[in-house]
């Protein structure tokens, strides 16, 4: 085990980890250890399913210049369609029970000169 | 020409008084009340933000592929952008906006060409307004 020290903690938040893991009959350092494996697997799922997102993107991603006003929808590693309004866009991925996925419109880069870029 | 509503301009430019919208997550940005965006005549892309509020809104989580990124020209050389679909609250009139953040770097909030010609807007002075126009 490692002895390390933690600096800028949200005091808020180790007050109720303090609280959580006494209240179970844990260390801090017990419970601080289960979190960050908790988190770990979430930050893991994520990344897969958006490596699968990404999969299923690159076979239709020829189409959207050809739909360049029309937003395309990846979501659960499979294409959902594609869509003339981003209201529509978000409901099909509601009724999908999905709130991450690629919400992709074909956009053009430009240009950002001068004025915002002085400050 | 009727002018609506008008904003003061800040020691830093013209700005606008806006907030986005993230329906999928029901989320908005600021909670309450509306934020300042700068009005700049010089980024000719939608709309601009800081990482902290791109991540806030959770737009990471239906954010453009990484082969999709735009890049924009400045001075300094091209920058790369994360972006991902929203919505532009102004008064009472929403706009779908691709909502920018720098990859890397700091950022900050504007509004640029693409949201802009959406909007009637008139510099009058040291205020920005927004006007409708009588036929």
């Amino acid at each position: 085990m490692s002895d390390v020290l933690l600096k800028k903690v949200d005091p808020k938040l180790y007050s109720r980890l303090k609280a959580e893991a006494a209240a179970r009959g844990r260390t801090i350092a017990e419970a601080f250890n289960e979190a960050v494996k908790v988190w770990l697997v979430v930050q893991q799922r994520r990344d897969d399913e958006r490596e699968r997102n990404v999969e299923a993107y690159l076979k239709i991603k020829k189409e959207l210049a050809k739909h360049p006003q029309e937003y395309f929808v990846v979501a659960k590693g499979t294409y959902l369609g594609r869509f003339p309004t981003l209201a529509e866009a978000f409901r099909v991925m509601k009724e999908n029970k999905t709130t991450k996925g690629l919400v992709v419109r074909a956009q053009s880069s430009g240009e950002w000169l001068g004025g915002s870029l002085e400050r | 020409m009727n002018v609506e509503d008008c904003f003061e301009a800040a020691d830093w430019g013209y700005v606008i008084e806006a907030s986005i919208l993230n329906p999928l997550h029901d989320l908005r940005f600021p909670e309450t009340g509306k934020v300042l965006f700068k009005i700049d005549t010089g980024f000719n892309g939608p709309t601009l933000v800081t990482s902290d509020v791109f991540e806030f809104l959770r737009l990471e989580e239906i954010e453009v592929p990484d082969d999709m990124r735009p890049t924009y020209a400045t001075l300094a050389g091209p920058l790369t952008m994360r972006s991902a679909p929203a919505i532009l609250e102004i008064k009472k009139k929403q706009l779908e906006t691709d909502i920018l953040s720098p990859l890397l770097g700091p950022s900050r909030m504007l509004l640029g060409f693409r949201m802009s010609k959406e909007l009637n807007l008139a510099l009058l002075g040291k205020r920005t307004c927004l006007v409708s126009m009588i036929s």
